[in-house]
């Protein structure tokens, strides 16, 4: 096999793959600038290769003579050379048209302008007669003669001039082509640099490095020697030529596998597979059939049809598994771990159901689009409503965007009426700069995948135009609607999981709130020869609104109970804060009345109207067995007396924290030995057996059974009195006792 | 606890039904009598007759509503008090600042009668 023979056919099928290449890119999608210019460039170079095939063959054959009919043909090869503006085209379009293409439009035709010049040349006007032949002054009649003579001399001296510079047109458009060249590889070089989306960067990069390569090769093959005058011997001509093809068809060919280039749906790519693995396995036959045959004839001396039967037996055997094999191995190596788009929400979906971060979905499956979907920007935008639904709040990762919208926003309807993929243009409303409109369009929206979790809007996925600036193929859409499900079950994950550490974390924070109050209750119930305490408090949460807490002025003892309105927080805070006012409040001797009217001011200055303290204070000086009292609101205390009368302590004021202008009164009661005072919160007589509640019937008819307990003991005998009534119900209120016995 | 509000010659007039406990139920009731006095109601009657028992939040409801109406020159009257409710008004030493009336339209005739 000579040289110029497998040149030959490797040219050949080179130019075949080119050809096929830009026909499956154009078909990819005919109305895009891009594909189009691709396609054309890839034309171009199947037609240099062809030309180079059909080229080798003249050659071989014998050549052709000078001045030949078929050296104008011949001519005709130039055509291919058209290559090099449409390679510039190339890099001035892809990824994206840039700004200079966009504003000069006639610039896509100038760049070529030379080139055609430069066939039109060769074919017309590279000798003087050619041009003086189409336009002959003589022919004509005389008037026509005497007018148009002198034009004809312009015509001569320039057809004089083209004829001589055509001796130097190989090497002057050598450097065209050459500059051509390095302007689109810098071009594409500089571009890939600032490309936001790291797939299109190394699309951009192998086909910038097969290119460059390329060019390289094909510069040393032709370019360098037109330019200086020697010439390489064939075989170098052909490796580097060769090599050049092989190199920009593969880079390209990997492009479209490995990075799916151009968009190139995965039924093309598994195709171009097909097509390369079958053409392997077919020359690997013909050669090992070829070499096997010239064996076996060598060493046996005869030919023999049976052999050629027996191969083409052995390769029907083995080509279908082998094939099968291959197949698989290049689906494995390039298909199956991208971008189908089935393998593509798999992986997502087994992705997702371990992220419970609303922030870390939002940011991989952006990434996911932008990355596998090709879209310039995907912003995914979770929806907060208010109680009503009239307002709608979205946020973007950590930013919340300051701009809501209303429950009624037109195109909020419509995006949840459709609960699907929805190009915008298509439903864009009458006043696109306000609302949800204006809100997409800040995000460079051109499609809006509605997110609903059982009918309750979680948000909108946000998608930007294509990097390819395709229109979304059905393909994509029905994954869109896909990922859009998965997207409301992961966030409603997120936000169950985010609600539930919430929770986790109030609860632990009320544990450590209802150690603090505990603390603050005495540690110690105080008691002397003269008095003794029993104390019981049953919060109905974790902190309650009661509390008691003894106060001491000389040598008399001040206890409190008090009962803030509500239950929780809100009333255990308000609690603490009186608690606090109390004892600092406690340190001035004054009459308890006007004591209890400062406390009122403060909760009056310090808390909202609505806020309010029921509290019972009492001074016991226990040299004079006197109980100095005043009753903020509060639940009348039960006085029994030894003797089993009962006494019911209600002079003071109103609730203290309401009303600025409140007063306070006191009264003063003997407490004798063997008296007892029963002081509670109102949960004690509220506390209910679901069918009515404990009263202060019980109470006091329980009061006048135990005078003769010590306070443990009417203590223990309320309460189980109490716990008995009631039975397994939890209490809905605060329960607080505290008993006190004068001895 | 259940509520309604009417209007009736300019007095509104808020009916809750079933005892007035701590919870939800009872913070819409105050929610809704605040936002009554924001739009402009000054003269209104809480009708008890339906409330068997309150605890201290039923109170509270009371008390934003008297305060609430009074700081805009309002006033509240109180309808059909039950005995439970009366003891609890009478614990609390409330007594003297709501007016309380035998029946609604006692109690909205009451706005128009210097009483």
């Amino acid at each position: 096999m000579s040289w110029s023979a497998l040149g030959t056919g490797i040219y050949l099928a080179c130019s075949f793959f080119l050809f096929l290449l830009g026909m499956v890119i154009l078909r990819e999608n005919f109305r895009s600038r891009v594909n189009r210019t691709t396609a054309l460039m890839l034309f171009f170079g199947g037609l240099g290769a062809l030309f180079a095939a059909v080229g080798t063959t003249l050659a071989r054959t014998g050549g052709l003579a000078p001045g030949s009919e078929t050296e104008s043909w011949y001519n005709l090869f130039y055509l291919w050379e058209l290559f090099f503006p449409a390679l510039l085209l190339f890099a001035l379009v892809f990824p994206k048209e840039t700004d200079a293409v966009r504003r000069f439009r006639l610039l896509r035709y100038a760049i070529f302008l030379p080139h055609l010049f430069h066939v039109f040349w060769v074919s017309f006007l590279s000798s003087p007669e050619k041009l003086s032949g189409w336009f002959s002054v003589e022919e004509m009649g005389p008037l026509a003669r005497v007018l148009l003579s002198p034009f004809s001399y312009v015509l001569r001296v320039a057809a004089l001039f083209f004829a001589v510079a055509y001796k130097f047109h190989v090497r002057f458009f050598s450097l065209v082509n050459f500059s051509y060249a390095a302007m689109a590889i810098a071009l594409l070089f500089f571009r890939q640099a600032s490309l936001p989306n790291p797939r299109i960067k190394s699309q951009v990069r192998l086909i910038l490095s097969g290119l460059g390569l390329a060019m390289t090769l094909y510069t040393i093959a032709f370019i360098l020697p037109a330019l200086f005058g020697f010439s390489l011997s064939d075989p170098w001509l052909y490796a580097l030529t060769i090599g050049a093809l092989v190199i920009g068809c593969g880079a390209v060919g990997w492009a479209i596998l490995r990075y799916q280039f151009m968009d190139v749906r995965v039924i093309f790519r598994q195709n171009l597979v097909y097509f390369l693995s079958t053409g392997l396995l077919v020359a690997v036959y013909i050669l090992a059939a070829a070499q096997l045959g010239r064996y076996i004839r060598n060493t046996l001396g005869a030919k023999t049809p049976a052999l050629e039967i027996g191969f083409i037996l052995l390769a029907l055997v083995f080509f279908q598994p082998v094939m099968e094999k291959l197949d698989d191995l290049i689906k494995r190596l390039f298909i199956r771990q991208r971008s189908d788009f089935r393998n593509l929400l798999e992986r997502f979906s087994r992705e997702l159901v371990s992220i419970f971060d609303l922030n870390q979905i939002s940011a991989r499956v952006t990434e996911l689009l932008e990355k596998e979907l090709f879209i310039e920007r995907a912003v995914l935008l979770l929806a907060e409503s208010d109680a009503g639904g009239t307002l709608v709040t979205f946020s973007s990762g950590n930013e919340v965007l300051a701009q809501s919208v209303s429950g009624e926003d037109p195109l909020l309807k419509i995006l949840l009426s459709r609960k699907q993929p929805t190009y915008l243009e298509a439903v864009w409303p009458e006043r696109p700069d306000e609302g949800l409109a204006r809100l997409l369009a800040g995000v460079g929206a051109k499609v809006a995948v509605p997110i609903l979790d059982e009918g309750r809007f979680v948000g909108i996925l946000a998608l930007g135009e294509k990097f390819s600036g395709f229109r979304y193929s059905p393909e994509d859409i029905t994954l869109l609607g896909v990922l859009a499900n998965q997207l409301s079950i992961a966030t409603a994950n997120a936000r169950l999981y985010a609600e539930t550490l919430e929770k986790q974390r109030l609860e632990e924070e009320l544990a450590m709130a209802r150690q603090i109050q505990q603390n603050l209750l005495p540690a110690r119930l105080p008691s002397s020869a003269e008095y003794e305490f029993a104390s019981y408090v049953r919060p109905s949460r974790q902190v309650g609104g009661d509390f008691y807490d003894f106060l001491w002025r000389e040598n008399q003892l001040g206890f409190v109970l008090a009962d803030a309105s509500g239950k929780g927080m809100p009333a255990a805070l308000l609690v603490s804060f009186l608690q606090a006012t109390m004892k600092a409040e406690h340190r001035y001797a004054r009459p308890i009345g006007e004591f209890i009217s400062s406390i009122n001011e403060l909760l009056v200055a310090h808390t909202s109207p609505e806020k309010f303290v029921t509290l019972f204070y009492a001074l016991f000086d226990p040299r004079e067995k006197k109980l100095f009292y005043s009753n903020a609101g509060h639940n009348y205390p039960i006085l029994v007396r030894q003797d089993g009368h009962l006494e019911f302590l209600k002079k003071g004021g109103t609730v203290v924290g309401c009303f600025e202008w409140a007063r306070y009164e006191s009264d003063c009661m003997p407490l004798l030995p063997g008296d007892t005072l029963i002081v509670y919160s109102d949960g004690l007589t509220d506390a209910s057996n679901h069918d009515e509640m404990f009263g202060e019937e019980r109470l006091i008819k329980l009061a006048a059974e135990c005078c003769h307990l010590d306070a443990e003991g009417v203590k223990n005998r309320i309460v189980e009195a109490v716990e008995a009534f009631t039975g397994p119900v939890p209490p809905f209120d605060d329960m607080t006792l505290l008993v006190m016995k004068a001895r | 606890m259940k509520f309604k509000t009417d209007e009736k010659d300019g007095v509104v007039i808020v009916t809750p039904k079933g005892k007035i406990l701590d919870g939800s139920d009872t913070n819409k009731m105050r929610d809704k009598i605040e936002e009554l006095v924001r739009i402009g109601a000054r003269r209104m009657v809480i009708d008890l007759g339906g409330v068997p028992h309150m605890d201290s939040s039923g109170i509270r409801i009371l008390v934003a509503a008297l305060n609430g109406l009074r700081k805009e020159g309002g006033e509240l009257r109180l309808a059909r008090i039950t005995t439970k409710v009366e003891d609890l008004i009478a614990i609390t030493q409330l007594t003297g600042q709501f007016k309380t009336h035998p029946s609604v339209e006692e109690a909205v005739r009451g706005f128009s009668s210097p009483n």
